[in-house]
């Protein structure tokens, strides 16, 4: 299952089209801001939740409302359980501290979005290609105690 | 601001300027002055030259001393006389004591007095030209005096050369003025640095939405060409899908994202229109500006049974246009953010702390988590984008009329019990002096 965390309406869409369209058949769950994205990750809240014994891919910006995908990322990646999940940042910006820490936070890949559609359309076909070849975990079981 | 000056060949440059400044009957730009400076100096080099290779090459006594007398005359004209004088001598003792290039025999007693001679018939048109333009050469030597006194008074007076006036070494108030419009400064560059991260970011962003979509489309009209001119293998409900669901989908994005786009670009006319407007200061009477806020909102507050609860607020000394703003923006922003669950009740109060008026606009409302206090003032941010209206304007508003009036504001906010918004102005009281801020 593709998560994407993405707070532009449009951007999600296009996102979804352009994977669906590179084979990437999975289903695709929106999430609008970082709350949303720590409640369905972390089973609370009302909305939709993660369900156990699963594949999730995390499609995550870095500027989301409410939370920050930073602090997103260091959440999912402080869990003995979550941090399995194969992250990718999606960001507008290209700024090499914010590359590096979300690599230090524990992302597996951090693409720039690209202000070029063609581009932007090329990069998510790309990264939807890549993604049908990845082996990604299932992620087990309730809630663990976070890794310290 | 700081011009940095190496301490010596900048020193003696920027002499004549400071000369032009005190005498205030020479007056003339500095560019000029400094051609002036440049013609003098190409004089008395040449002629200087002139005398010491003369000099050198033959025992032509008066000749030279009458150059090097001229000389130092033409030297008069520069701030950098002294120096010359003291050149001049040097040359004319220098061959005294063999050092001559071309005659290097030990000189008799007539080679001596010949010295000597045009020594002082430099010191005797040092003299001469001191005569000349007293006026000129005294400020000159005062000058001098100063910076040898102190180091630290030209780099003053380097710092503030460019307006004439300021020339003079800067006093406290001319420190304080420069500290506030550094600080000025700063502020203005701080905001604009935001608006370029706005525009960076919040015009970015439905730009590429509707590059996108158009791109969705114009591929969408491609297959709808298709299966009219060739009958491939797309079906009705293709085209029906297309038809009913893509190519909407993908105007609606595109409509939403230029409606993004409209309304950042508005709100950034808003908020640069804040920061030209010149403030006009008076004392406001509170009470009557917030009650009339008030009765503006009774409708909708009265529909949502909301109270709306005005203490007795004192008086501040501000632009009431803005101050308006400051205090209608606080109180739809506890308006729109009322708990849905329990009646809503808003309370203005104010207090006078240190000849600041002090307002705090408390609500009951959902209330701001922790985390989120600091980032409720930046420019578009939203807590709820998806839930009511606005631009995510309303707080940065508030915050930068606020410092306009050399005010504060900030926040207390328990999530789920409500939020204190705390403005200060500053009094009626205190002395009128702000007047354009």
């Amino acid at each position: 299952m593709i998560l994407i965390a993405e707070d532009d309406d449009g951007h999600a869409a296009l996102i979804e089209r352009n994977l669906k369209r590179s084979g990437v058949g999975h289903t695709y769950t929106r999430l609008r801001d970082g709350q949303e994205a720590l409640d369905f990750l972390f089973q609370k809240g009302e909305g939709a939740v993660r369900i156990k014994n699963r594949p999730y891919i995390l499609l995550l910006d870095i500027n989301l409302p409410k939370i920050s995908g930073l602090e997103v990322l260091r959440q999912v990646k402080s869990h003995a359980e979550l941090r399995k999940i194969p992250v990718t940042v999606l960001s507008t910006t290209d700024d090499p501290q914010e590359v590096a820490q979300c690599h230090v936070l524990g992302c597996s890949y951090y693409i720039t979005k690209p202000t070029e559609p063609e581009v932007f359309m090329n990069v998510i076909t790309r990264l939807g290609q890549f993604l049908t070849i990845v082996h990604v975990p299932h992620i087990q079981g309730n809630m663990m105690s976070p890794v310290s | 601001m700081l011009v940095q000056v190496p301490p010596h060949s900048a020193e003696v440059r920027q002499a004549p300027q400071e000369q032009v400044q005190t005498d205030s009957v020479v007056v003339m730009s500095r560019r000029s002055h400094s051609t002036r400076e440049v013609f003098w100096s190409m004089l008395v080099l040449a002629l200087g030259g002139a005398a010491f290779s003369l000099d050198q090459t033959g025992n032509v006594g008066m000749l030279v001393g009458a150059l090097y007398a001229v000389c130092v005359v033409f030297a008069s004209r520069l701030s950098f006389i002294y120096a010359v004088y003291i050149v001049a001598t040097v040359c004319s003792l220098l061959s005294l004591f063999g050092l001559s290039f071309v005659d290097v025999d030990l000189r008799g007693w007539s080679d001596v007095t010949d010295r000597l001679l045009i020594v002082l018939a430099i010191w005797i048109a040092a003299f001469l030209s001191l005569l000349w333009d007293v006026p000129q050469v005294q400020d000159q030597s005062r000058h001098f005096k100063d910076r040898l006194s102190s180091g630290s008074s030209l780099r003053a007076e380097v710092t503030t050369s460019e307006p004439p006036v300021e020339t003079a070494p800067v006093s406290q108030e001319h420190g304080d003025d420069l500290a506030q419009l550094n600080h000025a400064l700063l502020q203005k560059n701080y905001e604009l640095e935001t608006l370029i991260n706005v525009v960076s970011h919040d015009l970015r962003s439905p730009l590429v939405t509707i590059q996108g979509f158009s791109k969705e489309l114009s591929d969408a009209c491609e297959r709808l060409r298709g299966s009219m001119n060739k009958n491939t293998d797309m079906h009705a409900s293709d085209v029906a899908l297309l038809l009913d669901e893509e190519i909407p989908e993908a105007l609606r994005y595109i409509r939403a994202g230029a409606d993004k786009i409209t309304s950042v670009l508005s709100g950034i006319l808003q908020f640069s229109r804040l920061g030209r407007l010149s403030l006009a200061c008076e004392p406001l009477n509170m009470n009557a500006i917030v009650h009339g806020i008030a009765t503006v909102m009774e409708y909708q507050m009265k529909k949502k049974g909301v109270t709306l609860q005005i203490d007795d607020l004192p008086d501040c000394l501000g632009d009431e246009t803005l101050v308006s703003q400051v205090f209608s923006n606080l109180i739809e922003n506890a308006y729109k953010y009322l708990d849905p669950a329990r009646p809503g009740v808003i309370r203005i109060t104010g207090e006078i702390q240190d000849e600041k008026s002090i307002y705090t606009v408390e609500d009951n409302g959902v209330g701001i988590r922790e985390d989120h206090l600091g980032k409720i003032f930046e420019m578009f941010h939203r807590l709820n984008p998806k839930e009511g209206s606005g631009e995510g304007l309303g707080l940065t508003i508030v915050r930068r009329i606020v410092e306009r009036h050399q005010g504060d504001v900030w926040v207390e906010s328990v999530f789920g019990i409500g939020t204190k918004f705390m403005v200060s102005f500053p009094s009626a009281t205190t002395v009128q002096q702000k007047g354009h801020v």
